[in-house]
């Protein structure tokens, strides 16, 4: 066993010791016992990290208060994507920041190695990121966004890439607009996945620099900058794109536009594009479903825009709040999609529950994430079950936009603790104000992805930190709860594909998400935390196109891979096709 | 050191003359934003019977007596006599400034509390006198100054840093600075329920519920009447906990706030919210459009109206609510830009009535009124001002009163 393995068991072990003791002292509540599922209890426990940065060879770090100036480009933050770059099945980790891209190679066991000639070679002031197989060629492909910048790799495999933004249809400079957020999905239902990125704003010739007080200058805010407007590039094969932002219906967003996330807010089983616009009222763009019909040749649905009608354009009191990050979840396995979206300090984070027939009510206040998040500025945020007990819990990257936040506004701080908000499974969240050995820490967090980076079971986070190294969370929390995870492969676009578990009254579904949070692209393998739950009757997968595969006795705790042309049937082993029994 | 001391006391036993008299006036003045200055601290009031009267105190006080029983004009002669009698009083001269107010002359009124504060130029209290009246004249900027300047003269005096932080809190962007100057007000004077009041609505704000749950229930405690601090206290109960009990707690000292005001715009929509949140839709659409009619402009008055009816059932009603709240919101964020730039450049006649225009869309007209004003008081002579004044006035005969 290695030195690593047996410090980090030893932290484990004294973090569960301590945790309940350390909560108590600290005055908050530890989880509530979950509301059993079905007929399977599920085994609650304390969520533990463990930051591995120092050892685990990334010397990637940021450092965005040095930057001259400090405007409110430099302290908007810079992409994290979770990539397989090579064939190991581990998700690879790639950094941006102001002048560089850097590949990090997952060689296991939370140990990673810098990729001298990735190939990621082009110099901007990168924001956000997108991971998607553009090609369906079984690798991984990468669309960086920027301050007057974007850019294609293609994913060769063996931890390299080649850029082919030249040819792409997307402009190298962005048309010269500013590029935040980026997400992957299949709009048109021709299996390739279409990209969608948001602009924020239009510096013009300002340098973002404001003096909010006489002799304090430091980051303006979005409202002192005309907005830019994000687009849709709809996926021609053959790495080409087209902008189809106008005859989509998405030439009018409220732009200022951080976070982007697509989801099926409706649970058609059609893309929906949900834009956390900063100081305007979020963007909710519903497909046109089942009367978009794909004809011959390139063709578009037209999207409209019902986030006012839905519930979910503004924060709590009714007023456009300050969008940051953005992620859809599933609150309470009720099968529905979920939103939540980071905001501005004394803004709640806003939970808005999906309800059936596409209305969502606010439940900010009434799920306990709108108090403790008041205090502090958030945006990267991901749903994601860290304990393995079938709900999905929260993680959130807090961080001031202001690097002189502290001279600005009394009681404010630039460096701000993540936060872990645990699933009670009754529709409420419990703060878990202690999660390993000084964890959580302070941080200026921005972005954040979310995956298993060493395949244990259990789900790990990458933050960033505009003023050091990444925080590198490795998930070592304890409890006998299963698991299973499905990684989705074939021709078929994954993203968006929905997975159903079941076995006897405990029924979940989750979908195929890397997009979402804040300028990052998770990894897109579909997990599921089980509890109990030893043995799973059957899955179901449905794909974007509608296309379904179902597997009967599924065994727990393994990654399987999922092809999309494999037939129904009954499980036969890992990584291989169903022996088709199953009437499917 | 007795020589030394002399001055010091002189000017000592001065500026409490000064404060004193000035507290006097205060405390006669009407109800309305100079209430809350009634209740200084009694140890104050205490000297009052130890001090020599002031030259034409008699008349003074006669004529404030006669003005607050009906007869202001009679009050007005009894206290110009006394301050013929003492010209550079402050006191009298607010005590003009109120009568004039009453008699339903705004100018004069400012005249009177501008001759106070030229004639006791380092008062903290005429300031803040004055910065009430500017406030009570729909003049929010510069009665922001006044307070600034009594805060600056008087830092620890209770009742300046609550006027400051109570104005400030409703600024936009400076929740932070209010909460500072209430926490100084809330130290000076634990006592001071208004303090505590408004200090629970700033912590409200920066979701520091148990701290303004603490505040806002020793206001409640000491004035159950108070809708303002029974309905933030509701909000703060229905932001805070979830069980049942504290839920009703929270909807009973909403029902009272809507009772003590019952055009408490905020108390109806934190009901209507808590009667959504509990699936009670037809409550919430009583509630919610109560709380509409109290406030045209509550953004989530009306989009949580529009919930509401759809969830009854109710398309039309739903989307008449829905298309109100998108024009209020729609409009939100060109009128923030437009009042950011009007703060920088407070004299550009085209950006006044730009948010004059934005104002009249969200149907604003008080706030469309000011800016219309603004613009032709800037530049009388400017054709496009002129027109746009005199189409509001057509359109609007009685003014920006709802």
């Amino acid at each position: 066993m290695s030195t690593i393995r047996r410090r980090a068991e030893f932290l484990t072990r004294l973090g569960r010791l301590l945790a309940p003791l350390v909560l108590f002292l600290a005055g908050c509540g530890g989880p509530q016992p979950n509301t059993p599922i079905g007929t399977a209890a599920v085994t609650a426990g304390f969520i533990v990290f463990e930051d591995v940065q120092p050892q685990s060879g990334i010397g990637f770090r940021l450092k965005a208060s040095m930057s001259r100036p400090c405007g409110v480009l430099q302290t908007s933050g810079h992409p994290i994507a979770m990539i397989q770059a090579d064939e190991d099945r581990l998700p690879d980790l790639v950094f941006g920041g102001s002048d560089r891209v850097e590949l990090y190679r997952n060689l296991g066991g939370f140990r990673f190695q810098r990729v001298a000639e990735s190939g990621l070679d082009r110099r901007a002031f990168w924001q956000g990121c997108a991971v998607a197989d553009v090609d369906s060629d079984g690798r991984e492909d990468l669309f960086l966004s920027g301050y007057r910048a974007a850019a294609l790799y293609r994913g060769l495999g063996g931890d390299r890439f080649q850029e082919v933004t030249a040819s792409s249809g997307v402009p190298p400079d962005a048309g010269g607009a500013w590029l935040t957020s980026a997400g992957f999905a299949d709009v048109n239902g021709d299996q390739r996945p279409d990209l969608y990125v948001g602009g924020y704003l239009r510096l013009g010739h300002r340098d973002g620099v404001c003096e909010p007080l006489p002799g304090i200058r430091t980051a303006c805010g979005p409202m002192d900058f005309e907005a830019e407007r994000g687009h849709l590039f709809l996926n021609d094969g053959l790495y080409r794109f087209s902008d189809v932002t106008r005859p989509a219906g998405l030439w009018e967003t409220h732009g200022r536009t951080l976070g982007v996330a697509w989801g099926d807010a409706n649970g058609d089983g059609y893309p929906d594009l949900y834009l956390a616009n900063d100081r305007m009222p979020g963007d909710l763009y519903l497909h046109p479903g089942a009367r978009f019909r794909r004809k011959e040749g390139p063709s578009v649905p037209r999207f409209t825009n019902r986030a006012v009608e839905s519930g979910v354009a503004v924060g709590p009191d009714g007023y456009a709040h300050a969008g940051m990050g953005v992620d859809w979840g599933d609150l309470g396995n009720t099968g529905r999609a979920d939103l939540v979206v980071t905001t501005y300090q004394r803004e709640a984070t806003a939970l808005y529950r999906s309800e059936p027939g596409g209305l969502f009510t606010d439940a900010s206040f009434a799920s306990g994430l709108g108090g403790p998040t008041m205090p502090f500025v958030g945006y990267g945020v991901r749903w994601a079950d860290l304990d393995n007990d079938g709900f999905s819990d929260i993680l959130i990257a807090n961080g001031h936009p202001l690097h002189l936040a502290e001279q600005v506004e009394p009681g404010a701080s630039y460096a701000q603790p993540f936060q872990l908000f645990q699933n009670r499974g009754d529709e409420t969240f419990a703060e878990q104000r202690v999660c390993g050995s000084s964890l959580p820490r302070s941080l200026v967090g921005r972005a954040l992805a979310t995956g298993d980076l060493d395949g244990d079971g259990k789900i790990d986070a990458v933050m960033s930190d505009l003023e050091g190294p990444p925080l590198i969370l490795r998930n070592v929390s304890e409890h006998n709860n299963h698991w299973v995870r499905f990684r989705l492969t074939g021709p078929r676009c994954p993203i968006g594909t929905k997975i159903t578990v079941q076995t006897g009254s405990f029924r979940a579904v989750r979908t195929c998400n890397p997009g979402g949070s804040y300028l990052s692209s998770s990894d897109p393998g579909i997990h599921f935390g089980l509890g109990a739950v030893s043995r799973l009757e059957a899955i179901e997968a449905v794909w974007p196109d509608g296309h379904r595969l179902r597997i009967r006795e599924v065994p727990v705790d393994q990654e399987f891979v999922l092809d999309s042309r494999w037939p129904s049937g009954s499980y036969q082993g890992p990584n291989q096709p169903p022996a088709p029994s199953f009437g499917g | 050191m007795g020589t030394r001391l002399a001055p010091v006391v002189r000017r000592g036993a001065l500026g409490a003359l000064v404060l004193l008299g000035s507290l006097c006036a205060i405390r006669l003045f009407p109800a309305s934003r100079l209430a809350l200055l009634e209740q200084t601290p009694s140890s104050w009031l205490s000297l009052d019977a130890a001090l020599p009267p002031h030259d034409g105190r008699p008349e003074f006080i006669l004529g404030m007596r006669q003005a607050r029983h009906g007869h202001p004009s009679a009050g007005l002669q009894q206290v110009q006599v006394a301050l013929r009698k003492s010209p550079r009083s402050a006191e009298y001269l607010l005590g003009v400034a109120e009568i004039r107010m009453n008699l339903g002359d705004p100018d004069g009124a400012l005249e009177a509390a501008r001759s106070a504060v030229a004639a006791t130029p380092g008062d903290a209290m005429a300031h803040r006198v004055m910065g009430e009246m500017l406030l009570d004249l729909d003049q929010p900027d510069p009665a922001l100054r006044e307070f600034e300047a009594a805060v600056r003269m008087g830092p620890n005096d209770a009742m300046n840093q609550l006027a400051l932080g109570r104005r400030l809190l409703v600024e936009r962007g400076r929740v932070a600075d209010a909460r500072v100057a209430l926490e100084r007000a809330v130290s000076l004077a634990p006592s001071l329920v208004e303090a505590r009041r408004e200090l629970g609505l700033a912590l409200l704000k920066y979701g520091e519920f148990e701290r303004a749950e603490t505040h806002l229930r020793s206001a409640v405690g000491a004035d159950g009447t108070d809708a303002h601090a029974l309905a933030a206290l509701g909000a703060v109960l229905r932001r805070r906990v979830r069980s049942a009990v504290a839920r009703s707690e929270a909807h009973e000292l909403l029902e009272r706030a809507t009772r003590a005001d019952l055009s408490d715009a905020t108390a109806l929509h934190e009901l209507g919210m808590l009667h959504l949140d509990e699936g009670r839709c037809s409550e919430a659409r009583t509630a919610l459009e109560r709380a509409v009619v109290a406030d045209p402009t509550s953004q989530g008055a009306w989009l949580h109206l529009s919930q509401a009816c759809a969830r009854l059932g109710l398309p039309g009603p739903a989307e008449r609510a829905r298309a109100r709240f998108r024009i209020l919101a729609e409009s939100q964020a060109a009128l923030s830009t437009a009042l950011s730039r009007i703060d920088r450049n407070p004299s550009s006649v085209s950006l006044h009535l730009e948010v004059a225009r934005i104002y009249l869309r969200r149907s604003d007209y008080q706030q469309a009124e000011h800016h219309l004003g603004a613009a032709v008081e800037l530049e009388p002579g400017n054709p496009v001002a002129k027109a746009a004044w005199s189409e509001y006035r057509r359109s609007h005969p009685n003014g920006g009163a709802r």
